[in-house]
């Protein structure tokens, strides 16, 4: 019964769509899964959440592993998880192997993607059913941890990333506060407007697609694909499975860190490249040969960015809290909804649960058979012209920021002033991650608090004499911010200016 | 003692309560990064603000950057007089004659047919196929 609800060709129809368009955000730079899944939003009004959750996890595998195209092809990068593709991908085209780079690529990607799916359907009933009994102080520590954790892997910008979660806290608190319907934090003029606060679809769709905007207009939009003339050089190795003999260890090691920070709230796709990488260097025989078109790293890298994807959408579906902003950007399409995430979604919703798997299945599988057998003419997307895109990508702006809540005007209007955020954030180098986690935890964590405050007449005892989870959390809190600190002065005099 | 530790709840001040505390964590923060952003300049002998830093990159293209803010606010305002489909049509071609900065004719017919199909389908998508309303 449940799987032919799940199981219907419009639905794997839609899942292809979402990996099409994924792949194309992807591989074109300066466009990201995130864009794609927050513009795409809108569409998904009309769709069950069946449906819509096929088309944005497609949107999620595509836009993670189309970005190893042009890292490979053009040495840039197409999202940031591809970072460190770029290293050893790109020399192998210079050699002439493109195509062999590709294909090791698209492979590692799917393994990664399958490896962080088996987490992901293992550990996520696990961590719910822990999270099942907690109250309103646990699910509190809970959130700070969140907040602390996304600071102690934000390299040497600790504060500044609490700073930025705290900011996009203070956002979330406007408008009303539900205990005794007072507005807050409000200017007078805005009063009816903001009654409700800021929507969350124009906040995500002004901060990642409009602000984007923003930056590469101010750059003029200038064709980034120079370096062509290497991408067609043929006569090097060709691909064959056994490149990857003796990749065992690294491909699981790598699919697994790559989970792991995907677990860890606020840490996007760019750590776990870097970290897969620096670890399959540090384990590796050949360290000197990392950086020269060894496939070892490009291994390392692919298959820990797919890895992510699964990672990410373990705190989501168990606790309600985003792995990295393309997860953030799912939890408005819940919302969109009317369905809020928490520890009882499995129970409650066993049909989404069962959905976000097998969609998750049949997109990496599907972004295997479409980009390894056609990668010559899946590669050509990067020479579609970002000019053309963008007025596209506006249009769809606008249709979600006016659908966000069924036609308010002000909320197109909202999407202007997080755009110019957006932009304003990238410029001063502040990180807009934390800012939309904290956005989107905000107004929980207050619920939280007072709730726990007002369960104990106000004593602040109660967040440490709650039990034994109370105190774990601490530690892991403590924990998270001593590792910050130590890492910070390791790091400092590497850093220089 | 145990008194300090105990935070009241009022209910008629209640919306203000957590506000104040995330308000507080904020200056705090500031603070502090403030404080040691400037001692660590004092150390390095650094002005305050770097002589070579500039708010907007090198050679930025300020007509496209301002042209476009602009233009999305006039889309925006439009949307309301001219209905979705017509503002659209217009903003989304002006649009891309900005983006692409030419006015060869055959750019300007690739910018007319895209911003025709573009919206047409969006338009026919959303309020015919979905029945969902646009401004």
């Amino acid at each position: 019964m449940e799987l032919a609800e799940i199981l219907t060709f419009g639905n794997f129809t839609m899942g292809f769509i979402g990996l099409l368009v994924g792949i194309l955000f992807g591989a074109i730079p300066g466009m990201t899964a995130t864009m794609a899944i927050a513009v795409f939003l809108p569409l998904t009004y009309a769709y069950s959440l069946v449906t819509s959750l096929f088309l944005l996890l497609g949107m999620y595998v595509g836009g993670i592993s189309g970005g190893l195209i042009p890292a490979i092809l053009i040495n840039i990068p197409g999202t940031p998880s591809s970072i460190t593709t770029c290293f050893d991908g790109h020399p192998m085209t210079l050699r002439g192997e493109g195509e062999r780079a590709l294909k090791i690529g698209i492979t590692s990607s799917l393994v990664g993607g399958l490896i962080s799916l088996g987490c992901l359907a293992l550990f996520t009933p696990l961590l719910a059913q822990l999270a099942i009994n907690f109250s309103a102080v646990e699910k509190f520590l809970v959130i700070i941890f969140a907040m602390t954790i996304i600071a102690a892997l934000s390299k040497g910008d600790m504060l500044l990333s609490i700073f930025m979660g705290f900011f996009g806290v203070l956002v979330a608190l406007m408008g009303t506060f539900d205990d005794n319907n007072k507005l807050r934090l409000v200017p007078y003029i805005f009063r009816r407007e903001l009654i409700y606060g800021f929507a969350l679809l124009p906040v995500l769709i002004g901060l990642f697609a409009l602000g984007q905007m923003f930056e590469e207009a101010e750059g003029g939009m200038k064709k980034k694909t120079v370096k062509d003339a290497n991408a067609q050089k043929q006569g090097g190795r060709k691909f064959s499975f056994l490149d990857f003999k003796g990749q065992f260890v690294n491909l699981l090691r790598s699919s697994l860190l790559g989970t792991l920070i995907g677990v860890m709230p606020g840490v996007g796709g760019s750590a776990a490249c870097i970290v897969a990488y620096s670890q399959a260097k540090t384990f590796s025989k050949t360290p000197e040969k990392f950086g020269t078109g060894h496939v070892e790293g490009l291994v390392a890298s692919e298959s820990a960015n797919n890895g992510l994807t699964g990672g990410a959408l373990i705190p989501l579906l168990s606790m309600g809290i985003p792995g990295d902003s393309t997860t953030a950007v799912l939890v408005g399409a819940f919302a969109l909804q009317g369905l809020q995430i928490g520890p009882l979604f499995i129970q409650e919703h066993h049909v989404l649960w069962t959905t976000v798997l097998i969609a998750l299945l049949f997109c990496n599988i599907m972004m295997f058979v479409t980009m390894f057998f056609p990668i010559k003419y899946i590669a050509k997307v990067i020479y579609i012209p970002r000019q053309r895109l963008y007025p596209i990508i506006l249009l769809m702006c606008i249709v979600g920021a006016y659908r966000a809540s069924n036609g308010v005007m002000f909320d197109v209007w909202s999407l202007i002033i997080f755009g110019l955020m957006g932009y304003l954030f990238a410029k001063f180098k502040l990180p807009s991650t934390p800012f939309l986690i904290g956005f989107i935890l905000g107004g929980d964590l207050e619920k939280y608090f007072v709730d726990a405050l007002k369960g104990n007449d106000g004593a602040l005892s109660i967040f440490f004499t709650r039990g034994p989870i109370c105190w774990v959390l601490w530690l892991l809190i403590a924990g998270s911010i001593a590792y910050s600190f130590y890492f910070n002065k390791k790091q400092a005099p590497l850093d220089g200016d | 003692m145990d008194s300090f530790f105990k935070l009241e709840v009022q209910y008629s001040t209640s919306h203000l309560f957590f506000p104040k505390i995330v308000i507080g964590i904020l200056v705090v923060l500031a603070v502090i990064m403030a404080v040691k952003y400037a001692l660590a300049r004092a150390r390095g002998k650094q002005p305050l603000v770097s002589r070579n830093w500039s708010f907007f990159v090198k050679d930025a293209d300020f007509f496209m950057l301002f042209g476009s803010l602009g233009l999305f606010i006039l889309y925006i305002l439009a949307l309301k007089p001219l209905g979705f489909l017509v503002s659209s049509l217009i903003f989304i071609f002006l649009f891309n004659l900005l983006f692409c900065r030419t006015f060869k004719l055959k750019s300007v017919f690739i910018s007319l047919i895209i911003s025709v199909i573009s919206c047409v389908l969006v338009w026919y998508l959303f309020s015919v196929v979905f029945n969902i309303s646009l401004p």
